[in-house]
């Protein structure tokens, strides 16, 4: 029966077109359903372990999808915000570590995140090339950003205004980059980390000019008189914070008013966690949610619409599978001389049934190792094409 | 070699060829072994049948079909199948060869189908064969690429595989040009000679009959049944 | 000639052996290591000096560090290497009540710091003459708040001191009461100074003092001493104007003592005396001396103030 499968094979191999389509077609139909519920099943993973990695966030009231998903992948185009007296009154009442987090801005598609140095030990991320920032003005970038951007430490990154027509209010600040993180696998390879200072400088809270103080400050001055001095709209301020310049750089207005998005709290048993969710129930202006609850909503209609997909999937599989099947139908159809032939010359009933399976057997042999080939590679770089695709 | 005695065929159309019959008896019929015989005869006359019953493709009512000393009308099916495979070797009109293999390949068919001997010898048998009908260079071209006189000697080629006894040729030549028919017919009845097989061949050309041992008129061979008319 | 059997099993025996070596060096090694002490850093050279007092000779103590800093510390920003130093310590020592405007600028686990005059906030004293400026809608603003030299003062001293202690404490709970017998060790060579300050200074009996830069509120207020302060640097000659403004003052506020951060220019010291005004150095020590420690260098600044009475 060996013949059998070598005239198949080569029958397959003369008809590459066909057979191409064939294999296409049925490696789909094997592949899409597994790979649909791969990268549903490891986003859900994916997502679900860095919300339940994330033990509560405080945000402004309003959608808290949106305010999670801001929080745990700096997604938000227009982010709720926050004012910093939030996060001052959430640290007095020492019921959990608290985070501040302001993602509101960006820098060349990657958001820049202003934070402290504790987000770095909660996400447990690490500097792999360089070191931790440590001026204001300074950054670390995500693995995924110095590679997209070729940037390594002591480079730059400039923020990127909101609107092109923003003049007056966020400027670009070019920040230096004091070093890479490790990649994580994480959204945290594509961010952009700096102080939370930095993004009220990049807000335009807080600038760096010549000191008006001094005599030299000259036409920059508008008016002295006594201990007042006013400065006119020729005042230069600086576009990047530098060890020169830095101590020239200052805070206007009350830094209680300056805005966060939102605040990530870590309270060290479920005791102090209830101690703080039951303070910000009542809350009008504020909530306090459990990412982990958020997301399991929003997965449940991922699942569901998973399913629908799959459904989707089997219907049309059926459509391929009745498709192929005529397709087959028809070649036997076509090679019915060739069956009489090779039974006249002497071959059996089963030969030519062998013959006739193996052209379906080698095209669904081949196309279920493509499938699996894929499969293979889909759960290996799956978390790549879902970082990419989130970040789209 | 092929003995037929007292030999009743009916074949029942089916489908859209429900309504045609087709029935003829053959009091008695003997080639002798390494004869070269035409078979002659008008169409409907039942040669390419009684060619078939002779390979065992088509299966008699009645009677006995001796060839080279095998009752073959008690054969199975399977029976018939390895018996066609080692016995008879078969040329048919329209070359019938395998588009998706080669033309070593399409010779080497008869051992693709049962085997038997080391692939390498019989590559080398077949490679022989087409040697000795000039095909020498075209041995891995497909049958597509080659003219028809060349497709029908790699036929022939494939007939002779197993060196059968037997070489049945159902017009062989029908198809092809007067200069290519002798030469297939030559062909033929070379390789038959030189095998010790027999042939017997059915052909409509009466320019070809002088090549051969004898030739026999269906007409005399078999009686159709049920009224049909030799035409 | 080896037969393949016999190699593989040499290949598995050797990476066994290797693996079983590198454990065992890195048991030696290990072995080998002390536990690391924790790090504690200073912001200025009197914090680190009474850190030192309070850790001195006690094995398990936290390893203190001061940053090599040029000139004031108050005017420190802390370069790359520095602020890497600062995050990778245990514990920051800070002076407070504004005596690091760098903290603004640096990006610092807050849980690592410790404002040693935070539970004495009330006792500070706030800066009335700081320039403002106005630019855009935001308003006027100044950036000056509180006098931050609060060592000159030796009884915020011992209280800073003793904020230090506690923290040190933490960090080496098993030393505690040796730490607490440095620091009392400490408070009584403080009161010691404290109370000969007192008494050079009240032979003063009120009459004006003028001072060369406005750094000396504390010892002003501990003393109390009738001053006033100039924005004088011992190493420029003062310009026309300040001497204007020395002119203007005198008349209201005659002053025979200048006290000076560090030894002035001669010619200023000779106009000075001009006017009946003599030059005393009571140097702030913020930052590390060439010469002595913090108690010698207090020491001789009390000396040279009794001498120029």
């Amino acid at each position: 029966m060996t013949g059998a499968l070598f005239l198949g094979w080569r029958y397959l191999a003369q008809h590459r077109f066909k057979s191409s389509i064939l294999v296409a077609s049925i490696t789909l139909m094997l592949f899409l359903p597994v790979a649909t519920r791969l990268l549903v099943e490891d986003s859900a993973a994916a997502l679900t372990a860095r919300a339940d990695q994330t033990p509560l966030i405080l945000g402004a009231r309003g959608s808290e999808l949106e305010l999670v998903l801001n929080t745990l992948y700096f997604h938000a185009e227009s982010p709720e915000e926050i004012e910093n007296r939030a996060f001052a009154e959430a640290q007095s009442t020492e019921f959990a570590e608290f985070i501040p987090i302001h993602s509101r801005f960006k820098a060349h598609g990657a958001a820049i995140v202003g934070t402290s140095l504790d987000y770095f030990d909660f996400r447990g991320l690490r500097v792999a090339n360089g070191r931790q920032m440590g001026l204001l003005g300074e950054c670390v970038i995500g693995a995924n950003v110095a590679a997209r951007l070729g940037l390594g430490p002591g480079e730059s990154i400039v923020s990127s205004p909101e609107t092109v027509f923003d003049i007056a209010g966020v400027y670009p600040l070019k920040m230096t980059i004091a070093g890479v993180l490790a990649a994580g696998g994480t959204a945290d390879d594509d961010a952009v980390f700096v102080d939370v200072r930095t993004t009220w400088i990049i807000q335009g809270l807080g600038h760096g000019h010549t000191d008006l103080a001094d005599a030299g400050a000259g036409a920059a001055v508008l008016s002295r008189r006594d201990d007042m001095i006013t400065a006119n709209a020729s005042l230069t301020q600086y576009a990047e914070i530098t060890p020169e310049n830095i101590s020239a750089f200052h805070f206007h207005g009350a830094s209680d008013t300056f805005p966060l998005t939102s605040v990530i709290a870590v309270p060290p048993d479920q005791k102090n966690a209830t101690l703080l969710r039951g303070r910000y129930q009542d809350s009008e202006l504020l909530q306090l949610v459990v990412p982990g609850n958020v997301l399991d909503d929003l997965l449940e209609t991922v699942f569901a619409v998973q399913n629908y997909v799959i459904l989707g999937l089997a219907i049309l599989s059926l459509a391929t599978v009745a498709v192929i099947t005529l397709v087959f139908l028809l070649s036997q159809q076509l090679r019915k001389g060739e069956f009489h032939t090779l039974l006249r010359i002497g071959a059996s009933k089963g030969y030519v049934a062998v013959l006739i399976a193996s052209e379906i057997g080698f095209v669904f042999l081949i196309s279920a190792l493509l499938a699996a080939a894929l499969t293979l590679v889909t759960r290996h770089y799956a978390m790549q094409i879902l970082q990419t695709f989130l970040t789209l | 070699m092929i003995n037929i005695r007292e030999l009743k065929f009916r074949y029942h159309g089916r489908g859209p060829d429900a309504s045609s019959t087709f029935g003829m008896r053959v009091d008695a019929f003997a080639v002798p072994q390494g004869s070269s015989t035409a078979l002659v005869g008008p169409s409907g006359s039942g040669k390419t049948t009684l060619l078939g019953l002779i390979a065992g493709t088509l299966r008699a009512e009645s009677g006995t079909i001796n060839v080279n000393d095998q009752a073959i009308t008690g054969f199975s099916d399977s029976d018939l199948g390895r018996f066609r495979i080692s016995n008879v070797g078969q040329v048919f009109q329209a070359f019938e060869l395998l588009s998706y293999l080669t033309v070593i390949e399409n010779v080497m068919l008869p051992w693709y189908i049962a085997g038997g001997g080391r692939k390498g010898d019989v590559r080398k048998r077949a490679a022989d064969l087409l040697r000795g009908v000039g095909l020498e260079s075209k041995i891995n071209a497909r049958p597509g690429e080659l003219s028809q006189g060349e497709q029908q000697r790699v036929a022939v080629c494939r007939a002779m595989l197993n060196n059968p006894p037997l070489l049945l040729a159902d017009e062989p030549t029908g198809n092809l040009d007067q200069e290519n028919k002798q030469n297939v017919v030559d062909l033929l009845v070379e390789q038959a000679r030189r095998n010790s097989s027999t042939l017997l061949m059915v052909t409509h050309d009466e320019s070809l009959l002088n090549k051969f041992d004898s030739a026999l008129d269906m007409r005399h061979v078999a009686q159709l049944l049920d009224g049909q008319s030799q035409r | 000639m080896i037969d393949l059997r016999t190699l593989l099993v040499s290949v598995v025996v050797l990476v066994a052996a290797c693996g079983d070596a590198d454990r065992q060096a890195t048991t030696a090694d290990a072995a080998a290591e002390k536990p690391k002490s924790a790090l504690v850093v200073t912001s200025n050279y009197p914090l680190y000096f009474f850190a030192s007092r309070i850790t001195e000779g006690i094995d398990v103590a936290p390893e203190i560090v001061f940053p090599d800093i040029d000139g004031d510390p108050a005017f420190w920003t802390p370069g790359a290497e520095q602020i890497q130093l600062l995050q990778s310590a245990d514990v920051v020592i800070l002076n407070g009540a504004g005596a690091e405007p760098w903290l603004n600028l640096v990006t610092l686990d807050r849980r690592q710091l410790l404002d040693t005059t935070a539970k004495i906030a009330d006792r500070l004293i706030p800066l009335e003459d700081s320039v403002r400026h106005q630019h855009g809608p935001e308003g006027e603003h100044s950036h000056q708040g509180t006098a931050f030299t609060t060592w000159l003062d030796p009884q915020l001293a011992i209280a800073q001191a003793q904020a230090l202690t506690n923290a040190v404490v933490d960090l080496a709970p098993a030393a505690e009461d040796q730490f607490r017998d440095n620091m009392a060790k400490l408070e009584r060579e403080l009161i010691e100074l404290d109370t000969r300050l007192a008494g050079i200074f009240a032979q003063l009996e009120d009459r004006p003092v003028l001072f060369s830069h406005p750094v000396y509120q504390y010892l002003q207020r501990r003393y109390l001493i009738n001053g006033k302060s100039l924005h004088w640097e011992p190493d420029e000659e003062p310009t026309t104007s300040d001497w204007i403004e020395l002119q203007q003052e005198l008349p209201a506020h005659r002053a025979s003592i200048m006290i000076w951060e560090d030894e002035p220019l001669q010619a200023t010291k000779d106009r000075l005396a001009a006017a009946d005004i003599r030059s005393a150095v009571f140097h702030p020590v913020a930052n590390r001396p060439d010469d002595g420690d913090f108690l010698s260098v207090m020491r001789a600044n009390a000396k040279r103030i009794q001498s120029s009475l």
